[in-house]
């Protein structure tokens, strides 16, 4: 099902977060020292032979960079992702079929942290424990479960309502099988599969804007996309090669993540109609 | 007599409900319910909405915990029966639910849903022993056809019977079907009717909520009625109709026959409406009970309540006019 246009993005979103993720694999192990990387001799090269991308202002090759850049938010963003989806599903199931003081606990927990803006309570956490993306991406993750969780709790209270929950008690399921197989596996993968990659893009959006400002995230001379893009200020009008492709990642990855979720989520649903 | 399945004796169910406004407010669901189910027979619980019906299936079969009160299930304290144990012995006691769409889960196969159900009460059974029982189900409910596709390309009708299906993979001893011909038209009753009665020739054991007399009359051997948690009256189902009804139960046969008259396909359900909150201490019906105004036995029926008079074999009646036939309201 779905039109022409539709299979074509699907395809293309899905070949981009394919190349990032076997980037975001493969980086790891390649080794890179940035001081060994410079070089003034080929300082601001367009893409060439060489040098694929370019080089940026001290020389350092582009390409390089980007894909080392890639590790700056690829780990951070899967735990984020981890993080809310699992965490969010979980407390989500909780709040909605649980009674007494558990679901008092839950509820209560969700709604403290729903309150929190979540970019500035980002930024409020940077500065006041200067901390690694890796934790910025655990605290984003947090941040997230309470939309999640509350998608989570109105599909099981939904379902209980109209006694869904109870005929498969009736049956003889056990409850940790109906939450978590029957509901959320079967019912609300879609709807995880569709916040995993948004929390996923709001990390990468996250890592490279605190790295792009500058006195938090990822610290140069480590490459991140965001300090990548970050020497147009250096540059001025000088060249635009150090931080065009930089910029054009970081755009078209989390659209891309955000679309592939979105046309995934839907296929998962068509699937089953 | 055969064997006792289940009895329960003096089951209360209290829901409380908290409000701002009007503080805490008491709704006695079951109240002082006593109820034996036996090996082969079919037990209709008859009763207009919110009499109690739903709720007394669900406390007697554990889904919903009772106030008070005992519940034996052959031979077994339900009530003191926990997690795995009671999971277990769920397979023993199951429930068609009034909405046909809590029994089916809308991302699965008809052939997936009974094998998931075999795997969990039949383990023992291999997969191409699943998938033979799984063939044999069908037959039985009449859908050896559909077994690829999903409840929503299913019928109403078809949708109840793959939860029979369902139910009856796990070989279960008592069914509890609440309203399973509610929302169905006439010609998918009278399959889902057809389906009941084979199963009953096969010697299962039914209670029947239902507030569709035609249904009751169909199938049932004994039928009970509810009213406001009460059971006020027992009856054997070829008796329906017997002039000493309890004056509630005349009056639902009245209305019953009306609506019967008025549309001869029509479904005989009943819903009279009795008004009034609930009174603890005497008749659930006192208030809207035309016979104690008669006969001026309303202070007595306002303050005490009514014990069982046998009236005949296997026929009771909670009321104290009871002793003298009721005359028919001109």
């Amino acid at each position: 099902m779905g039109g022409r246009a539709e299979r074509i993005a699907f395809w293309g979103s899905g070949a981009i977060v394919a190349l990032v993720i076997a980037i975001g694999l493969v980086s790891p192990l390649i080794g890179y020292d940035p001081a060994a990387a410079v070089d003034y001799e080929q300082k601001l090269l367009g893409p060439g032979a060489g040098h694929w991308l370019g080089t940026d202002a001290q020389g350092r090759d582009v390409a390089m960079r980007l894909m080392k850049g890639t590790e700056a938010f690829f780990l951070p963003g899967l735990m984020a992702a981890g993080i809310a989806t699992m965490a969010g599903a979980l407390l989500g199931a909780i709040a909605g079929y649980a009674e007494g003081w558990g679901r008092t606990l839950v509820v209560g927990f969700l709604q403290l942290v729903d309150t929190l803006p979540r970019l500035i309570f980002i930024i409020l956490v940077c500065t006041i424990l200067n901390p690694s993306i890796t934790l910025i991406a655990g605290v984003a993750g947090v941040l997230f479960i309470p939309s999640i969780a509350t998608v989570i709790r109105r599909k099981v209270e939904a379902l209980g309502s109209e006694d869904y929950i109870l005929a498969h008690v009736a049956h003889g399921f056990s409850t940790t099988r109906i939450l978590l197989y029957h509901i959320l596996w079967l019912q609300a993968r879609p709807l995880l599969i569709r916040q995993a990659t948004y929390v996923f893009g709001y990390v990468l959006f996250v890592e490279t804007a605190l790295s792009y400002l500058g006195d938090y995230g990822v610290q140069e001379p480590t490459p991140s996309w965001g300090n990548m893009v970050a020497q147009t200020r250096e540059l001025g009008g000088a060249s635009a090669w150090p931080w065009v492709f930089p910029a054009v990642a970081i755009a078209v990855t989390i659209a891309a993540f955000l679309a592939f979720g979105n046309l995934l989520a839907r296929r998962d649903e068509e699937a089953i109609r | 007599m055969s064997e006792l399945l289940l009895e329960a004796r003096g089951l209360v169910k209290r829901f409380r409900s908290q409000s701002l406004l009007r503080g805490s407010h008491e709704t006695r669901a079951l109240d002082g319910v006593d109820l034996q189910i036996r090996v082969g027979e079919v037990l209709a619980v008859i009763g207009e909405s919110g009499s109690g019906k739903t709720t007394l299936g669900k406390v007697l079969l554990r889904l919903t915990p009772a106030t008070a009160g005992e519940i034996r299930f052959g031979g077994n304290d339900l009530r003191a029966l926990r997690g795995k144990a009671l999971r277990l012995k769920r397979r023993e006691f199951q429930m068609v639910f009034q909405n046909q769409r809590a029994n089916l889960h809308p991302k699965m196969t008809v052939r997936q849903m009974l094998d998931e159900s075999l795997r969990l009460h039949r383990p023992k059974l291999d997969a191409e022993g699943r998938a033979e029982h799984i063939g044999g189900l069908l037959e039985r409910v009449g859908l050896s056809a559909k077994a690829e596709q999903r409840p929503e390309s299913l019928s109403g009708g078809e949708r109840r019977r793959v939860g029979l299906a369902r139910i009856l993979a796990t070989q279960p001893k008592l069914i509890v079907a609440d309203e399973p011909t509610s929302g169905l038209d006439a010609a998918i009753k009278l399959q889902i009717i057809d389906l009941l009665r084979r199963l009953k020739e096969s010697s299962m054991t039914y209670m029947l909520i239902s507030h569709d007399l035609g249904l009751v009359r169909r199938i049932a051997d004994r039928v009970v009625v509810m009213l406001k948690g009460r059971i006020i009256e027992e009856i054997p189902a070829e008796r329906l109709g017997d002039p000493r009804h309890h004056p509630y139960t005349a009056r639902l046969m009245r209305a019953a026959h009306l609506s019967e008259d008025h549309a001869s396909q029509g479904p005989s359900v009943i819903e009279v409406g009795v008004g009034g909150e609930q009174r603890h201490g005497g008749c659930v019906y006192a208030a809207d009970c035309p016979v104690a105004r008669e006969r001026g036995l309303l202070t007595r029926c306002r303050q005490e309540r009514p014990e069982p008079v046998a009236l005949g074999p296997g026929h009771w009646v909670a009321c104290f006019a009871s002793a003298d036939p009721i005359e028919e309201e001109p």
